[in-house]
C-alpha cells in the first residue's frame, strides 16, 4: 500500500460520518459546572488546613496559657472575654473553639472587632462584614495569628486574610516577594519596610497582598482576592479592595500581635 | 472566564468540533467513542483556554489534548477487553456508484480496518501524517517526543499497517 492510498484510504474512511449535534453552550456549561466544583473543592481544602491547624494547636495553648501573654498582653481587657464586649452593629465571629484559654480568646476577639470596625471605615461600600482570627502555633511557639474579614459588596462575597506573624514565625521579605511578583520595597519613615506584591495564578484568579515588615521584628500580611476565598465562586475582573486599603490595614498599628 | 474568552473559546469549539471528531473516529474507529473523546477534549481546553489562547496554534494544542485523552482512554481496563473487528458500515455511501459500490467500500473499510490493528502510537503517527498533513517536526510536537521517534514510528506503522491489509485481504483474522 502506497502513501497515496493510504492517505485515500484515511479520507474515505470518514465520509459517511453521522450528522454532527454539537452544542457550545452545553459545553461551556460543563466546563463552568467543573470549574466551580474544583474551586469548592479547593475552598474546603483550605478550610480543613486551618480547622486541623486550630484544633491540633489549641490544646497545647491551653496547656501552656501561661506562655501566651505576649501574644495577647496588648489587647486583653477584663470585658473582652465576656459577651457584653461586642461593638454596635458589629457581627464578629470568634473562631477560637472552646476550651481555649480566656486571654487567647479575648485577643483574638478584639483582633475581629478591631478588623471589622477598621474594615469598615476603608471600605464604607460594603456590607455584611464579619471576621474571624486564630492563633496557629508551630512546633510549640507562639507567634502566628491568622484572620480572614470577610464582606458582601455589588458582584458578591469576597474577604481579605490577614496574617500576623512575629519571631521566629515571622515571614521573610524574600519569603513574600518568593512566590508573587514583588514592587520595589518601600521604606516608612519609621524605619520599617512596606512590599507589594501581585500573584496571578490559574484561571484568571489574582491576589494582591501588601506586607508591613515592622521594626519590632513582626510583619502583617493583608491579601486581597478576586475571587471568594473561601468559597470560591466566579472571578471578577478587578480585586474588590485597593492597594491604599490593603497597605492601610497593613500599617495600622492596632493590628498588631500585641507587647 | 471572560465573555470575550468565552465567545473566542466557543467559536473555536464550534469550528474544530467536526475536524476533531473526524480525527478521533480514526484513532478509535468508532463514531460514539469519537464524540466521548472530542467532547472530553474540548472540556479540558475550556478549563485551559486562558493559557492556550496565547499560543501561536490553538488547533495544534487541541489535536494534542485529543491524542493524550485518547491514549489515556485506552489504558483504562474496561478498554482493553474491548475487541473490535471488520465494523461494517451502518448505511452506504449513495454518492458513488451503484456497481461499484461493494468494491469501494470494501476497500475502505480495508484501511480502516486494517488501521485499527496497528498499535496506538504508531497508529496517531499515521493518522496524524496522512490524514492531517502534519510536518514530521508538527507531528512532534503533537506527540511530546522526538521527530526520528516520528520518523521511525512511522516506518513500522506503515510495515504493520501493510501486514495488517495483506492478512485481512487474505481472510485471515487479525488479533488486534
Amino acid at each position: 500500500m502506497s502513501e497515496a492510498e493510504l492517505r485515500d484510504g484515511l479520507r474515505a474512511a470518514v465520509r459517511d460520518e453521522p450528522p454532527l449535534d454539537f452544542d457550545a453552550d452545553a459545553l461551556i456549561q460543563r466546563g463552568q459546572v467543573a470549574r466551580k466544583r474544583r474551586r469548592a473543592l479547593v475552598a474546603v481544602g483550605v478550610a480543613t488546613a486551618v480547622l486541623t491547624g486550630s484544633v491540633v494547636s489549641l490544646p497545647l495553648l491551653s496547656r501552656d496559657a501561661g506562655q501566651v501573654d505576649a501574644l495577647t498582653a496588648g489587647v486583653l481587657t477584663t470585658e473582652a472575654a465576656g459577651p457584653s464586649s461586642a461593638t454596635t452593629g458589629s457581627a464578629v465571629t470568634p473562631s477560637v473553639t472552646a476550651g481555649a484559654p480566656s486571654a487567647v480568646l479575648a485577643g483574638t476577639d478584639h483582633l475581629a472587632e478591631y478588623a471589622v470596625k477598621r474594615f469598615r471605615q476603608l471600605v464604607p461600600q460594603v456590607s455584611d462584614v464579619r471576621a474571624e482570627f486564630s492563633v496557629n502555633k508551630a512546633k510549640d511557639v507562639e507567634g502566628y495569628v491568622t484572620g480572614v474579614v470577610y464582606f458582601v459588596d455589588r458582584e458578591g462575597s469576597s474577604g481579605v486574610t490577614v496574617v500576623l506573624s512575629g519571631p521566629p514565625l515571622a515571614v521573610t521579605r524574600d519569603q513574600f516577594c518568593d512566590s508573587a511578583k514583588c514592587e520595589p520595597s518601600r521604606q516608612q519613615p519609621d524605619g520599617s519596610h512596606l512590599e507589594f506584591a501581585t500573584a496571578g495564578g490559574r484561571s484568571n484568579m489574582i491576589t494582591r497582598s501588601a506586607a508591613h515588615f515592622r521594626t519590632d521584628g513582626t510583619v502583617v500580611q493583608v491579601n486581597g482576592y478576586n475571587y471568594d476565598p473561601m468559597q470560591g465562586g466566579k472571578i471578577r475582573d478587578a480585586v474588590p479592595v485597593t492597594a491604599d486599603q490593603l497597605v492601610s490595614l497593613a500599617t495600622d498599628p492596632n493590628l498588631s500581635l500585641g507587647e | 472566564m471572560r465573555k470575550a474568552d468565552e465567545r473566542a473559546f466557543r467559536d473555536f469549539a464550534v469550528g474544530h468540533a467536526a475536524s476533531l471528531r473526524r480525527t478521533a473516529f480514526l484513532f478509535c474507529g468508532d463514531w460514539h467513542t469519537a464524540e466521548d473523546l472530542m467532547q472530553a477534549s474540548l472540556l479540558k481546553l475550556y478549563q485551559a483556554w486562558h493559557r492556550v489562547e496565547w499560543r501561536d496554534n490553538p488547533s495544534a494544542y487541541a489535536r494534542k489534548v485529543l491524542l493524550r485523552t485518547w491514549l489515556d482512554e485506552k489504558r483504562r481496563p474496561w478498554r482493553r477487553v474491548e475487541q473490535r473487528d471488520g465494523e461494517l458500515p451502518e448505511r452506504a455511501d449513495s454518492s458513488v456508484d451503484p456497481e461499484t459500490t461493494s468494491e469501494r467500500l470494501w476497500a475502505r473499510d480495508l484501511v480502516h480496518a486494517a488501521l485499527l490493528h496497528v498499535p496506538p502510537r504508531q497508529r496517531a503517527v499515521l493518522v496524524l501524517r496522512y490524514f492531517e498533513d502534519l510536518s514530521v517536526a508538527d507531528v512532534a510536537v503533537a506527540m511530546g517526543c522526538t521527530e526520528g521517534t516520528v520518523k521511525s514510528q512511522t516506518a513500522r506503522g506503515l510495515g504493520a499497517l501493510r501486514a495488517a491489509v495483506e492478512r485481512l485481504e487474505a481472510g485471515v483474522v487479525v488479533a488486534s
